[in-house]
């Protein structure tokens, strides 16, 4: 554990170094500053359109964020000849990969609460507020996809290179999330083959529409149930385990040679 | 052995490059028609797009006002827990945004005008919503005049300021307001192919008006024409060729002009084309 | 009792697809450090001297035959508890500071942090990185940055020193510091394993040698008994290779 959390702070140093946190929270603000300046017929508390708008913003963010990080860690480990004096220590390629997920989770979870925070002051600026307890079930729910887009963009990243994985993060995410929740209606007009594959498509990709409470939240519709949300929280849990593994599957017999690199 | 490549052929590509993209750049900008002079910077950067965007603003104003429930969609029945917890994460139930919360929708419906200034449902919308929902009446009419300014040619927003008129109770200036609608109706673009329904509702729907308000000025002749006008766009309406018996019989109708009035004026074209059932199970 | 070698290679061979076939990078190779001995790993280029380090330091795994470190298979990650590396390229992370390299080093080896401490000061001080501590090891030359990575390796006082050209691209001064470091660790009983072209810091520093030749050990034994008197390690070196 020891090793894990001594891996997860280099990826903090790093990440906290690079400001791109930093670059962020300057581009939420600045998109606050804009949505705040928009006079709405002079009418005061109309703050709807900050909360949407804004979590669409905090969303976008988080998710560029996490699959730059993510991607990045195992390959520029390799580029930069970190990995050898790292593999040269009683460091298993396991407890590498895990280190370096949880360090970009952690990361980009930090940087999410920073962004929520920052649409919190933004959104009471205008007079609206968001109901706490839901507040807290989005943040837990959208704080688990991270992990699982993180664990995916690390599984990935030890199967090509980083540009590839890079792209293939951001497509597989970005088709999961927009057409998967599409799949049972697709599925009225689906006989054979097709059918076959969209049912393997929906069992098989990671379901993010799940983890987005951003209407509940805009809408005060109020809490999700808790058995659901802890239901989702497990299914999170399960999908990043496998990703996780598909990682350690992908780098534990690998070869590394400096020739490579050189 | 490879011949030597000339240290000149980079050069040599990139100039020829070059001048292919000028040649090009010139041709393309000959043919393409200079902006108008007049357009605002989102028309100058988005081009016919921003009416797109535009659409996608409004129809965001009608999540808004349906408090984030989309319209139902047919859908199989996976009998996954992914159907059942999605379910339990958005909400499904039909609900509208009312009173004050009908502010919240104000917001896209400006950024729907902002993106397309002739996008004359988008204003009639916020017109509605600010002196219906928000009791605004002096916002209502700065919305229709900022519309009327944009688009002066359009006959929606004078009759959207007669049915204002009407609620307020200034049945005078509602009157000349109608009148002005079915001059610009007159002259309303006629689209080729199958007749323009909406305009032709509307201009029923402003005989109507005139009707009532001729009836409450006390000149029933006058009333029975207006009515006998909607009546040539819409023969099989029952009632109103009742009425129009009735005040050429010298008969005053039962229901009074005033209560109709201001029954037809609280109706939105939401709700003539809202069907409840889209969002219901 | 029989001393555990410090690092014991069994008819080691590794192969691997090639553009023109299969390409044997290392073949039967069998050697012996015993610990406490200074053993330089000698070769031309592609003879195979980094696929072995590769191999002992679990970079990839061997196609056939065995290798231990002090008794234990190279294929478990406590093999490498009592190992420090230090490779060709002083590759280190360009954020961290100096400090903060030898103790995420230190943390790696399950070291308490007192211990860290401890050992981060005095190597600080031994590679005279003292002054350039706190700063990012970005702002570092060539130099400083070989030394710090030397401190890395050296921050759980290992048994067992495997240095790749530890004196590569460095000047006399930084060739002089390598030296001295290493004799120290050489007078505390430590085991040091290096590949280096510089055959002449072998010469002064090594009781046995190994050369490799197209991967296949040549020659093998300590430097005074391979090398004929009144003859360099570097002709004998050249005639190994090229007979």
């Amino acid at each position: 554990m020891k090793q894990i959390l001594t891996l997860t702070v280099v990826v903090w140093l790093e990440m906290m170094r690079r400001k791109d946190l930093y670059v962020l929270l300057i581009l939420m603000a600045t998109l606050l500053a804009g949505l705040l300046s928009f006079d709405i017929f002079g009418l005061s508390g109309v703050a709807g359109y900050v909360k949407d708008m804004g979590l669409l913003a905090v969303w976008l963010l988080a998710w560029i964020l996490a699959i730059n990080t993510s991607v990045r860690q195992l390959p520029q480990e390799e580029q930069r000849g970190t990995l050898f004096p790292l593999l040269a220590k009683p460091v298993s390629r396991l407890t590498l990969i895990l280190g370096k997920w949880l360090g970009a989770w952690s990361i980009t979870g930090f940087a999410l609460a920073c962004l929520y925070l920052t649409l919190c002051l933004g959104v009471s600026l205008k007079g609206g507020r968001f109901d706490a307890m839901t507040l807290l079930q989005a943040m837990a729910l959208h704080g688990a996809a991270l992990g699982l887009i993180c664990a995916l963009g690390i599984a990935l990243s030890t199967r090509m290179n980083r540009d590839a994985a890079t792209v293939t993060t951001y497509v597989v995410t970005a088709a999961a999330f927009i057409l998967l929740p599409r799949v049972p209606s697709l599925l009225l007009g689906a006989s054979g083959i097709m059918n076959t594959a969209l049912y393997a498509l929906y069992y098989l990709f990671p379901h993010f529409e799940l983890f987005d409470l951003r209407r509940r939240l805009v809408h005060d519709w109020g809490c999700a149930p808790w058995l659901t949300v802890a239901g989702i929280l497990v299914y999170a849990l399960l999908m990043t385990m496998a990703f996780l593994s598909l990682a350690w599957l992908g780098y534990r017999k690998r070869r590394f040679s400096r020739g490579d690199i050189l | 052995m490879r011949a030597p490549s000339s240290p000149l052929l980079p050069w040599a590509i990139l100039a020829s490059s070059g001048t292919l993209a000028f040649i090009l750049a010139c041709l393309l900008t000959a043919s393409t028609p200079l902006p108008d002079p007049e357009a605002g910077l989102t028309e100058i950067l988005l081009g016919e797009s921003r009416q797109a965007l535009s659409l996608s603003f409004f129809n965001q104003a009608d999540l808004f006002f349906h408090k984030g429930v989309d319209h139902i969609q047919a859908r199989a029945d996976t009998h996954s827990f992914f159907q059942r917890w999605q379910a339990d994460i958005t909400p499904e139930q039909h609900a509208h945004a009312e009173g004050a919360g009908s502010a919240e929708i104000l917001p896209w419906l400006k950024l729907a005008t902002r993106a397309d200034p002739h996008n004359v449902e988008a204003f009639l919308v916020s017109a509605f919503w600010a002196a219906t929902g928000l009791h605004r009446n002096d916002l209502a009419h700065q919305i229709l005049e900022e519309a009327q300014r944009l688009n002066p040619g359009d006959y929606r927003i004078p009759l959207e300021k007669g049915r204002m008129a009407i609620r307020t109770g200034n049945l005078t200036s509602a009157f000349s307001l109608l009148e002005t609608t079915l001059s610009l109706q007159s002259h309303a673009p006629v689209s080729e192919g199958e007749p323009d329904r909406q305009l032709a509702l509307d201009r029923a729907e402003t005989f109507i008006f005139l009707g009532f308000l001729n009836e409450i000025r006390g000149a029933p002749s006058k009333a029975a024409e207006c009515f006998k006008n909607a009546l040539a766009i819409f023969p099989e309406r029952v009632y109103i060729q009742s009425r129009v018996t009735l005040l050429e019989k010298g008969i005053t109708p039962p229901d009074s002009a005033h209560s109709l009035l201001e029954k037809l004026t609280q109706q939105t074209t939401h709700d003539a084309c809202h069907d409840e059932r889209d969002h219901e199970d | 009792m029989a001393m555990i070698p410090a690092i014991d290679i069994q008819d080691l061979s590794v192969s691997f697809p090639g553009r023109s076939g299969v390409v044997q990078a290392l073949q039967n190779l069998t050697l012996t450090v015993a610990p406490g001995t200074v053993y330089g790993f000698l070769g031309p280029n592609g003879a195979g001297k980094t696929t072995t380090l590769q191999v002992l330091l679990g970079f990839q795994e061997a196609t056939s035959g065995t290798a231990r470190l002090f008794g234990c298979p190279i294929t478990q990650s406590i093999a490498r508890e009592k190992i420090g590396y230090m490779s060709e390229n002083p590759d280190t992370y360009p954020f961290l500071t100096g400090r903060e390299l030898l103790t995420m080093a230190g943390r790696l080896f399950n070291l308490p942090s007192s211990v860290i401490r401890k050992r981060s000061t005095q190597l600080l001080e031994e590679t005279g990185l003292c002054g350039a501590a706190d700063q990012r090891i970005a702002l570092y030359s060539r130099g400083m940055r070989q030394r710090i990575c030397m401190a890395q390796a050296l921050i759980n006082d290992p048994e067992l020193l495997i240095l790749d050209e530890p004196a590569g691209g460095l000047d006399p001064l930084g060739r002089r510091d390598i030296r001295t470091l290493i004799a120290a660790r050489k007078a505390a009983g430590k085991t040091i394993f290096f590949s280096s072209h510089e055959l002449s810091e072998v010469e002064l520093a090594c009781d046995r040698i190994a050369i490799l030749s197209k991967g296949r050990l040549i020659a093998e034994g300590p430097v005074n008994a391979l090398v004929p008197p009144g003859e360099s390690l570097e002709r004998f070196f050249i005639k190994s290779v090229t007979a």
